[in-house]
């Protein structure tokens, strides 16, 4: 593997993480009593920006790299499964969450100092953010096995 | 707010079908390949132009929404995003079950 190829999976994996951490922040934050917006929306950038780059890098790898040289001996050796089932999962589950990001920041935009008054829309907004944090922590996890099935 | 919603969740609805059908027709798994270099990047290029057509239809027609409308909405969009997820999830279980 090139060290550009390198770099573009670890910008990846570093990204991603950053990505789900702001998403449990917001997660977080939505479930406290009051909530302080402008944190939250700066945390809804980072989300978003890191999503679409870590969707980038790791887009790059897995077209780049992935495809010729690490699915084969995923394939070929005592875990297909990793491939069949968490590359193929991961990879198409990752296109929902930059999407969901800026569903959740346009929600805080336009929504995000009235939302202590609407507990119901608050509620909702609540429960597609612990969504999309556990949607971001399931791709984290198939990206870990995948790696262990490539060793 | 409410074209982001109409955006977002058309979007997802987008991704699970062309995920599914892609896998079940190669056909249309060969036309995203040669059009897009790779299949997945032709998901990802498509479902932001279905997004963006979305939202741009209901900004231009500026849907009118109460807020237990919009509840409603988000509400839909979470179970669309629970659904999608297991859906894709179980179907990858099947197709490594049976390739």
């Amino acid at each position: 593997m090139t060290k550009f190829l390198e770099t573009a999976l670890i910008i990846h994996i570093l990204l991603g993480l950053v990505g789900v951490s702001s998403v449990y922040f917001i997660w977080t934050g939505f479930l406290k009593k009051t909530m302080k917006l402008s944190s939250l929306i700066k945390s809804g950038w980072i989300a978003l920006v890191s999503f679409v780059l870590s969707w980038l890098s790791g887009g790059y790898y897995y077209v780049a790299y992935y495809g010729d040289n690490v699915k084969p001996v995923i394939k070929a050796g005592d875990y297909p499964w990793a491939h069949s089932v968490f590359t193929e999962t991961k990879e198409h589950l990752f296109l929902f969450l930059p999407f969901l990001t800026l569903m959740i920041l346009i929600a805080l935009y336009f929504y995000g100092d009235k939302l202590d008054k609407n507990e119901k829309l608050k509620k909702s907004l609540t429960l597609l953010s612990g969504i999309t944090f556990f949607l971001g922590v399931f791709i984290t996890l198939a990206g870990v096995i995948i790696s262990g099935a490539n060793r | 707010m409410v074209a982001s919603i109409v955006g977002v969740s058309v979007s997802i609805l987008f991704l699970l079908v062309m995920t599914v059908v892609s896998e079940l027709v190669p056909e249309l798994k060969v036309w995203l390949t040669n059009s897009f270099s790779h299949h997945w990047v032709g998901k990802g290029v498509l479902s932001i132009a279905v997004f963006l057509v979305f939202f741009g239809l209901d900004r231009t027609y500026k849907t009118k929404i109460t807020e237990k409308g919009l509840v409603g909405a988000v509400n839909t969009l979470n179970i669309l995003v629970i659904f999608s997820a297991v859906l894709i999830l179980l179907f990858f279980i099947y197709e490594g079950l049976h390739s």
